[in-house]
């Protein structure tokens, strides 16, 4: 039986953790789940502390001695650790790796190269290798490398790319589909597509994750809300999008550079535009390097020379 | 169940009633003795029938024969002919009322029975009683024969229904085929029944069925199975079963309040209907003997219930008339996803039909389970992601839904296993994990996930009758005279139509428009819900369907029919039964029929197609279909003549009248003169001749009057021709005609004197013809008139005679017809002369919507330019062939070629804004240069960074990754790439920025109005609008915008003057109320104007601005000031001081200079708000705009997306 399925004891665990209610999935007690998931089981909930901002070295250290034989895995963790808790910017463990060997391995590193980089192209290669070279991948149950691979074509605006790894899920199981990860994807993927039924659709599986209890987690919530902002103000719904800044703001996260980004886009939609200069000034303080703000720049150097180009 | 009733007629007391077998057409007969013939579908009365003395219990159609029969109190049947409408013969031999009356299905007999306590029967063919049944002790209430066997069954008071073997009456009126019996007849014949014991052979009683314990009224057979059903004065419903030797009672079914009057089974279901005193209809679980739906009238007790032989209807008599009535919709529930229909068969099974493979699938469910027995599945909604089926089934308050998964593979009809149920009268999917139900007791919509979980609850107002798909997110609130557009998700009402009880809706292809379907009305719509056209029909529309093209196809119960959208529509088929149409696709017409099967009909759409392609001016098609199709008819040359196509018309018709007319409208007189040669007719001859002579053609007018033999008019128009030689042989034909007075009016004409003297000696005149000569200086034959007159001249005083009278002689040859411009052909007429169809024919071989649409358009924006050519506004360089092309310089980089959603942008970009948005600012900045002659961008900076960044999203995905690049679309409605577009803010914010700058007007902050009104002039030149209405207008604001920023400048520049510059001062204090601002701002300036001019002595100048203020407003503290100033002016009314500026003049303003530009002077404008400038500003920059050149080249404002 797949442990990910509908029935299967890993669904819960796994959706809480791709929707960011860390908090529960930290929860768990390991010998809730059968001996054979628990190595998952830990993963997530370290990963999540991780995510939380939590040290999770003692939690690795102790992994390492309950799962004897999963080195290369822990070291892994532990790497990933390394590089959220003390801050550090190089990593040479992820720095020694030109290939990837398990799916984990695959997603973090090119996390990795990409945040710590800025080197989207590496990073696609090392997962596109990955899934298409590394032995042993079993490609219907490990959907991660294909969900970093498709958002990191989608951040460079390629479109074509992404939806070609998407419609190849179509000759995978049904129950590949029933995949968080595999919505998730999907959800983003339809946005992006645009015409309004696409967009409800992905809309509406946001919506239904709101119905989940974030009380534990409010950072899982203000992502889906952020999500929803985004396909909000797509679908040109202006109140509505009124009242999800409203809850965002109730929320009161603290790094937002994406929320302020779209938030510019609303003010353009909704109020001819007039906090804009305010709005720039905040994200700049709080991500200089947003895209945005690069794509921004680059236009204004262009209009400079317009400007000049023109001029009698 | 429901009962629908599809008819009522109003009359006092019908006691019998039947249907005609084929017509919609039902027989009722009254108590008053009339008996009438009513056309259901219609409600009118067709006919009436009277002869029978007194009340009319009973009659009957014949199955297949033009002839129906009727029994009545007078003892009498009487046999009707329903082609002649009258009494053909009456059968007598009855001794009391006659109860029942009907005929055998295949026999020439009818059977009676009556209150003599007997049953006849008789052979119409020769009419004669071929048998009486005696038996019965009492009235015999009914009787009837068998549907296949040779039986009667029988009801009487006596209590017993009696059933009846009439074999022996068959062989005996079955004529043998030869005189030589054959053995075998002869053995058949030994074995005739036995004898009653009155000795009667011919029909014996079979079984005597005895258990009501009072009168039986009514007793029927089942159209199939070995039953009999009877109804009886002891309340109750019976039901007996037959063997070949015996018949017992089975069961009973009790609940009528009193006397039973008549009961028969369902033709086609198991179930029984009874009606009675107790002013019911009932209805009855065969199976189960239980009851499962009454309808209750309040006044009037039914008399008798039929039921129609074929179709699903039942027809029942009461006291105040006859209602037709179903007792369930039979339209099946159905729904279409992608390319499958799926629907409900009769078995109430799911069952999916696919277009592709013109194939039915297994049943894949059974229903039969969801909800009661007998409730009805009344709507399907299907959902892929899921692929489960949303139903809806019964009425009212007890309406439910049920959400069940189909099974993965279909194997046959399975029961369902995962059924998700509530309350709700319409349950419908709006997305890919939601489905909306509306219950109507509480007006409520829920919007439901898939476990059926509410997610959303939205109260509706009382008045929402009901609710229909809506397209995604959406759907329709019914109300009984509106219709409205409703998007779920924001809960807010989008768009409203009026039309009245609207039962379904269908949806075009594409999505973009609808058809809203209510009992006699269709209405067409676009998504928006604005209204396309509306149609009345006078029988009941049951569905409707777009074809790809657009065009919509609908049935009536008895066609199918299409309508273009501008209305034009015509029948393309009848229809035996009715259908349900699903889907059209080219020829074929998928449809449900009423079985629940699928039925593919094939059509001939050639007629739609041509007025399409004839309404969409698409001729290539036109023509295809006319050199392709036996198009004709009296339909088609009507439409194209109503069209304003007779030339086209022409083509198909022979009839020579036809075509003459035709040729008469086109103006194609050779054509016609043809047509005229063959009919050969006056008439015909005088409308060609009068066509003629408008045309000036004198050949086929003298060929007409010729030809009618008007000498008169045939003189006078050689006389205006100034055809002498053809006036000299009207002479000579009037004379051979021997017409004296034409004649005469001949030598007139052409001044012939000499055979005018002639005319008037034959006829004696000689007085005439001497005055004549005498006059005309012709003294000889003066004399010689004298001498054959034997008359003296000096016997004759004449009057003194001048010079004889000359009349101007023609000196050219005669005038020929009058010339006409050679008519160039059209493109009809071209192309079928030379034959040149094919070679303009797209080689698609179906006609392609998007290419109509696409050629329509092109159309349309060829127009729009050429417009544009003539304003002479264009310089006509390659930036304006209004291609998709875009221009651009050698030396610009050309466009990267993006792919995605900027791929598209960029590709449909036809604004400045369009490329701005998609992120090529080279691409923009190029087009407002040559457009609009920009060439100071920074003033833009703002702009461009808004139409760039509104229409840009960051969809956040995987932690501590960048965020996806997302967009924002003007139309997410818009399913095609090519028509993609980004959204471009500020059109909606015009309005609130004008009042913004108006604001700061009246606040007297000259410098932010300004500011304001400037960057209005930023949005609009960088904007993309959808239609002629927005550019309009932007471009009526553009110029408001210039007025007041020009007023505003004016002003400004007065209020900076030193006060000894009074001259300048005056000046610009006058030219300010030069400046078209809105009324209340105008008075604004001339109230400066008439104090300033005031003040400084300028009294003629003041009175003059004070009368015009004062012309916009005469009332409140200032126009009294104003009229002060006005009167103190007026009495001394003179200069001080001499202005540059003339109240009665015409004048621009210059922007720069602030000075007059008198008319005639030359000037120079700019292009994007076309201020004018004295022509030394040319090259500098416009001061209105800060942004273009003065005098640049430039070809104007592009905004039209």
């Amino acid at each position: 039986m797949d442990a990910f399925g509908d029935s299967g004891e890993l669904y819960n665990i796994r959706n809480q953790f791709y929707t960011g209610q860390f908090q529960k999935v930290k929860a768990y007690a390991l010998d809730q789940f059968s001996q054979e998931h628990q190595l998952k089981v830990l993963e997530y909930q370290i990963r999540s502390i991780i995510a939380l901002g939590e040290d999770a070295s003692q939690l690795i250290v102790n992994g390492k001695s309950q799962f004897p034989g999963n080195e290369q895995f822990f070291q892994l963790l532990g790497a990933w650790d390394d590089l959220k808790s003390f801050g550090v910017d190089d990593s040479p463990y992820f720095e020694g790796i030109k290939s990837a060997e398990f799916e984990l391995q695959a997603v973090l590193t090119a996390v990795y190269l990409v945040k710590l980089k800025k080197d989207i192209d590496q990073a696609i290669k090392i997962l596109t290798e990955y899934i298409d070279e590394a032995k042993g991948f079993n490609k219907f149950n490990e959907l991660e490398p294909f969900l970093v691979l498709v958002q990191l074509h989608l951040v460079k605006g390629n479109f074509i790319a992404a939806n070609k790894i998407f419609l190849n899920f179509k000759n995978f199981p049904d129950s590949s589909r029933d995949n968080i990860i595999y919505q998730v994807l999907e959800s983003w993927l339809l946005s992006i597509k645009g015409e309004s039924d696409n967009i409800n659709n992905a809309f509406y599986f946001y919506d239904e994750l709101l119905s989940s209890d974030f009380d534990e987690d409010p950072q899982g919530k203000f992502k889906i809300l952020n999500v929803l902002f985004a396909l909000t103000l797509q679908l040109k719904h202006i109140p509505e999008a009124k009242e999800i800044i409203a809850q965002i703001k109730a929320l009161n996260p603290k790094g937002n550079p994406d929320f302020l980004a779209n938030s510019i886009t609303f003010e353009y939609l909704s109020n001819s535009g007039e906090k804009v200069d305010e709005l720039l000034k905040e994200l700049k303080s709080q991500d200089a390097e947003h895209p945005l703000l690069t794509d921004l720049e680059e236009k204004n150097k262009i209009f400079d020379e317009i400007v000049v180009k023109y001029k009698v | 169940m429901k009962m629908l009733t599809k008819f009522e007629s109003k009359s006092s007391r019908a006691k019998g009633v039947a249907f005609h077998p084929k017509r919609p057409w039902v027989l009722v007969s009254l108590h008053s003795s009339t008996i009438q013939l009513w056309d259901y579908r219609m409600g009118t009365l067709i006919d009436r029938f009277e002869d029978h003395v007194g009340p009319v219990r009973c009659v009957d159609f014949h199955p297949t024969q033009p002839l129906f029969v009727s029994g009545g109190d007078d003892y009498s049947i009487k046999v009707w002919s329903l082609n002649t409408r009258k009494c053909i013969f009456t059968l007598n031999g009855h001794l009391d009322y006659i109860r029942a009356v009907s005929f055998h299905r295949d026999l020439p007999w009818i059977i009676s029975c009556s209150d003599d306590q007997t049953i006849r029967i008789w052979n119409w063919q020769n009419r004669q009683e071929i048998a009486c049944l005696t038996g019965h002790n009492h009235y015999v209430m009914s009787a009837s024969f068998h549907p296949t066997e040779d039986l009667i069954v029988s009801a009487s008071l006596d209590q017993t229904v009696r059933v009846w073997d009439i074999s022996g009456l068959r062989k005996k009126h079955s004529a043998p085929t030869s005189s030589i019996r054959s053995f075998e007849d002869q053995l058949q014949r030994q074995q005739l029944p036995q004898q009653d014991i009155f000795g009667n052979v011919n029909a014996i009683v079979k079984y005597v069925l005895e258990g009501h314990d009072k009168g039986v009224n009514f007793a029927s057979f089942h159209p199939t199975l070995p039953l009999i059903v009877s109804a009886g004065e002891d309340r109750v419903v019976k039901l007996w079963r037959m063997s070949d030797t015996k018949a017992w009672e089975v069961d009973t079914c009790r609940g009528h309040t009193s006397n039973v009057l008549c009961a028969i089974f369902h033709p086609h279901q198991d179930l029984i209907l009874s009606v009675g005193d107790d002013k019911t209809i009932r209805v009855w679980d065969l199976n189960k003997r239980v009851p499962i739906k009454q309808f209750r009238r309040e006044h009037d007790r039914f008399w008798l219930i039929a039921s129609h032989p074929s179709i699903n209807l039942f027809a029942a008599c009461h006291d105040t008339g006859v209602m037709v009535f179903k007792l369930e919709r039979e339209r099946p529930a159905h729904t279409i996803f992608a390319n499958k229909l799926f629907y409900v068969n009769s078995e109430k099974q799911v069952q999916s039909y696919d277009f592709q493979t013109n194939q039915a699938s297994l049943p894949m469910l059974s229903l039969k389970k969801i909800g009661k027995t007998w409730s009805f599945m009344r709507t399907l909604s299907y959902n892929q992601s899921d692929n489960s089926i949303l139903v809806t089934y019964g009425e009212g308050d007890s309406s439910n839904y049920a959400l069940i998964s189909l099974p993965k593979h279909v194997t046959g009809a399975i029961e369902p296993t995962d059924v998700r149920q509530g309350e709700g009268n319409f349950a419908g999917f709006i997305s890919r994990n939601r489905f909306a139900t509306f219950i109507k007791s509480s007006k409520t919509l829920h919007v439901k996930d898939l476990s059926n979980n509410i997610t959303k609850t939205v109260q509706l107002d009382n008045s929402v009758n009901d609710v229909l798909y809506g397209g995604p997110g959406r759907v329709l609130l019914i109300k009984s005279h509106s219709v409205i557009n409703y998007d779920v998700q924001q809960r807010k009402e989008l768009s409203e139509i009026s039309v009245n009880n609207v039962k379904y809706v269908a949806w075009s292809n594409d999505g973009q428009n609808l058809a809203l379907l209510s009992k006699h009305t269709i209405t067409l719509a676009t998504k928006d819900l604005d209204l396309i056209t509306s149609m009345h029909e006078t029988i009941r529309i049951k569905s409707a369907a777009f074809d790809d093209s657009g065009v919509l196809l609908y049935s009536t119960l008895n066609h199918i029919k299409y309508t273009l959208l501008n209305g034009d529509n015509g029948i393309i088929k009848t229809l035996e039964n009715t259908l349900y149409i699903t889907k059209v696709s080219q020829k074929q017409v998928y449809c449900l029929n009423r079985s629940g099967n699928v039925e593919v009909i094939t059509i001939d759409p050639t007629e739609y197609r041509f007025k399409k392609s004839l309404v969409n001016k698409n001729f290539n098609e036109v023509l295809r279909i006319i050199k392709n199709s036996n198009l004709v008819g009296q339909n088609i040359i009507a439409y194209l003549q109503k069209k304003g196509y007779p030339e086209v018309a022409l083509q198909f018709v022979e009839d020579p009248e036809t075509r003459f007319e035709l040729a008469l409208e086109c103006s194609n007189l050779q054509v016609a003169l043809e047509q005229a040669k063959i009919l050969n007719n006056n008439i015909i001859w005088e409308k060609l001749g009068e066509e003629a002579l408008n045309q000036g053609n004198l050949e086929i007018v003298e060929l007409v009057y010729q030809q009618l033999h008007l000498f008169e008019k045939l003189s006078f128009l050689y006389l205006y021709k100034g055809d002498k030689e053809r006036l000299g042989k009207m002479s000579t034909v009037a004379e051979h005609r021997g017409d004296i007075s034409s004649l005469i009016q001949n030598t007139l004409y052409s001044n012939d004197v000499q055979k005018r003297i002639q005319v008037f000696i034959q006829s004696g005149a000689y007085q005439l013809a001497y005055v004549l000569a005498k006059s005309n200086g012709l003294n000889e034959l003066a004399d010689q008139i004298l001498q054959e007159a034997d008359i003296e001249e000096s016997s004759i005083q004449l009057p003194e005679i001048g010079n004889p009278v000359t009349l101007p002689t023609v000196k050219s040859n005669p005038i020929e017809s009058w010339p006409l411009k050679e008519s160039s052909l059209t493109f009809f007429e071209s192309a079928l002369l030379t034959g040149h169809v094919e070679a303009n024919i797209p080689i698609e071989e179906e006609e392609n919507p998007a290419f109509v649409d696409a050629e329509a358009n092109v159309e349309f924006d060829d127009e729009d330019l050429l417009e544009d050519v003539d304003g002479g506004a264009w310089d006509l360089d390659e930036l304006d062939i209004g291609d998709d092309e875009i221009p651009v310089e050698e030396n610009l980089p050309v466009v990267s070629a993006a792919e995605g959603e900027i791929g598209f942008w960029l590709k449909n970009a036809k604004t400045a804004a369009g490329f701005i948005a998609a992120g090529s600012f080279e691409q923009g900045a190029t087009l407002l240069n040559k457009q609009l002659g920009i060439n100071e961008f920074e003033p833009l900076r703002k702009r461009f960074q808004e139409v760039y960044l509104a229409s840009k999203l960051y969809l956040p995905g995987f932690d501590d990754l960048p965020p996806m690049r997302d967009y924002i679309r003007s139309d997410n409605d818009e399913d095609h790439p090519n028509r993609f577009k980004p959204l471009i803010p500020g059109f909606e914010g015009l309005e609130g920025e004008l009042q913004k700058g108006f604001k700061h007007f009246k606040e007297n902050n000259l410098v932010q109005a300004i500011e304001v009104f400037r960057n209005i002039i930023y949005t609009i030149a960088v904007i993309t609008v959808d239609n002629e209405e927005e550019e309009t207008k932007c471009k009526e604001i553009l110029t408001l915008c210039r007025e007041y920023i020009l007023g505003l400048s004016i002003e400004l520049e007065r209020r900076t003057l030193s006060p000894n510059d009074v001259k300048r001062n005056l000046e610009l204090a006058a030219y300010f109320t030069r400046v078209e601002l809105q009324g209340p701002h105008k008075l604004n300036a001339l109230e400066v104007a008439a104090k300033q001019s005031f003040k400084n002595k300028n009294y003629a100048s003041s009175a003059y601005f004070a009368g015009e203020f004062l012309k916009i407003s005469s009332t409140g503290a200032r126009a009294e000031q104003i009229q002060k100033i006005k009167t103190r002016s007026n009495t001394i009314a003179s200069d001080a001081i001499d202005i540059d500026f003339d109240p009665y003049a015409e004048f621009d303003i210059c922007a720069a200079s602030y000075t007059p530009i008198y008319k005639g002077d030359e000037y120079v404008t700019e292009a994007l708000v076309n201020a004018k400038y004295k022509p030394q500003e040319k090259g500098t920059i416009c001061r209105i705009t800060e942004i273009t050149s003065i005098g640049a080249q430039a070809s104007g404002l592009r905004i039209r997306g």
